[in-house]
């Protein structure tokens, strides 16, 4: 077996976002850039970031949080109050709308989501993570220690 | 370093950002949206200029194996050829010559350049489940996995270092959906109860 080169970002992950239907979007960071993987099952497509290329990572809101929330809400009305208003035993209610509780809860506790996009000289590229506002903060630490690693000589780091 | 400008996500604005800013939350001047963004030092480098080779002064001179009238400034490290500034290409930590990358790029020697990869593993692993969830096209679907298997072992998989599991258990439920077809086909032709 080939010796793992592409590893998870620390505190973060690879993601499983899914950008369009059927492709599932990861990324990993490499020797001296990020790879994100687009899969379809059957093929693999490839796009890699050099560190010392990043010009700019830009964090754009997203209503994420709130379609799932309104998702969420929908099935626990079908699942858990419409059949309990129609007469279904209130066990039957419980049973059936915790679980929609309780996914409620942790969407709105993981906190607001956002879409995050990384720019170089010739491209803008969607990352799969961080989907979330709080995770954020991970990724713009790695990224400065991996820019600042692969910085050219001469070149100064932004002031943080 | 200069002043840089960022373009509005929104709006495409150019946005001027002062040298040494680590990042900015506010709203674009035109549109209005709210911008989060977080800077990185290429974002303040001027743009590299492009190799420019320089001539031979003298016959002393090593000179490029491409180009003899240009005088060589690296070694390559695929090849060892001298080569000139035009020649160079920078590959990760390697310099190589336009040949070692065209031959490394052929041989799938250079990961780096490889922008995509079809899953072979996969391929199979679904023609030998596909076979046995739906038993009738078992016959073509499992000989099918075992050749996909078979003649794509050696095949390079997913970059992200995937082991041959996938291929293995492939052949295992496509030659046990054989065996099954084997002994149907056998129980039909002796037809032992009869």
């Amino acid at each position: 077996m080939a010796e793992k080169i592409y590893r998870p970002i620390p505190k973060l992950g690879t993601g499983q976002g899914r950008f369009q239907i059927g492709i599932r979007s990861k990324i990993f960071q490499g020797p001296d850039h990020l790879l994100i993987v687009q899969s379809t099952g059957y093929t693999e497509e490839y796009k890699r970031v050099f560190y010392r290329d990043i010009r700019w990572v830009d964090i754009r809101p997203s209503r994420l949080q709130l379609w799932v929330a309104l998702a969420v809400g929908i099935l626990f009305l079908f699942f858990a109050v419409f059949p309990y208003l129609a007469g279904a035993p209130i066990e039957f209610a419980i049973i059936f709308g915790v679980p929609f509780i309780v996914w409620f809860l942790i969407n709105l506790f993981l906190g607001k989501t956002c879409d995050c996009y990384v720019g170089t000289n010739v491209q803008t590229l969607k990352l799969p993570v961080p989907r979330r506002v709080g995770k954020v903060s991970p990724l713009i630490e790695f990224l400065r220690a991996q820019t600042a690693a692969f910085a050219p000589a001469g070149a100064e780091p932004p002031v943080s | 370093m200069a002043e840089a400008a960022y373009p509005c996500p929104k709006c495409q604005t150019q946005l001027a950002i002062e040298p040494g800013t680590a990042e900015v939350a506010a709203s674009c001047p035109q549109c209005a949206s709210p911008i989060e963004a977080y800077f990185f030092p290429a974002f303040f480098r001027p743009a590299e200029a492009g190799a420019v080779p320089s001539a031979l002064v003298d016959n002393t001179e090593a000179s490029c194996f491409y180009h003899p009238q240009k005088q060589a400034q690296r070694v390559c490290d695929g090849c060892g050829r001298l080569i000139c500034a035009l020649c160079s290409v920078e590959m990760g930590a390697e310099h190589l010559c336009p040949s070692c990358i065209a031959s490394g790029k052929k041989k799938g020697k250079l990961t780096t350049l490889e922008n995509n990869r079809t899953r072979y593993d996969s391929i199979a692993l679904s023609l030998a489940v596909f076979g046995l969830l739906v038993y009738v096209f078992a016959i073509f679907l499992a000989p099918a996995a075992i050749y996909v298997a078979i003649r794509h072992w050696n095949s390079p998989g997913s970059l992200l270092g995937v082991s041959k599991t996938r291929f293995v258990i492939a052949i295992l439920i496509s030659v046990f959906s054989l065996l099954f077809w084997g002994l149907m086909l056998a129980v039909i032709i002796w037809n032992p109860g009869k």
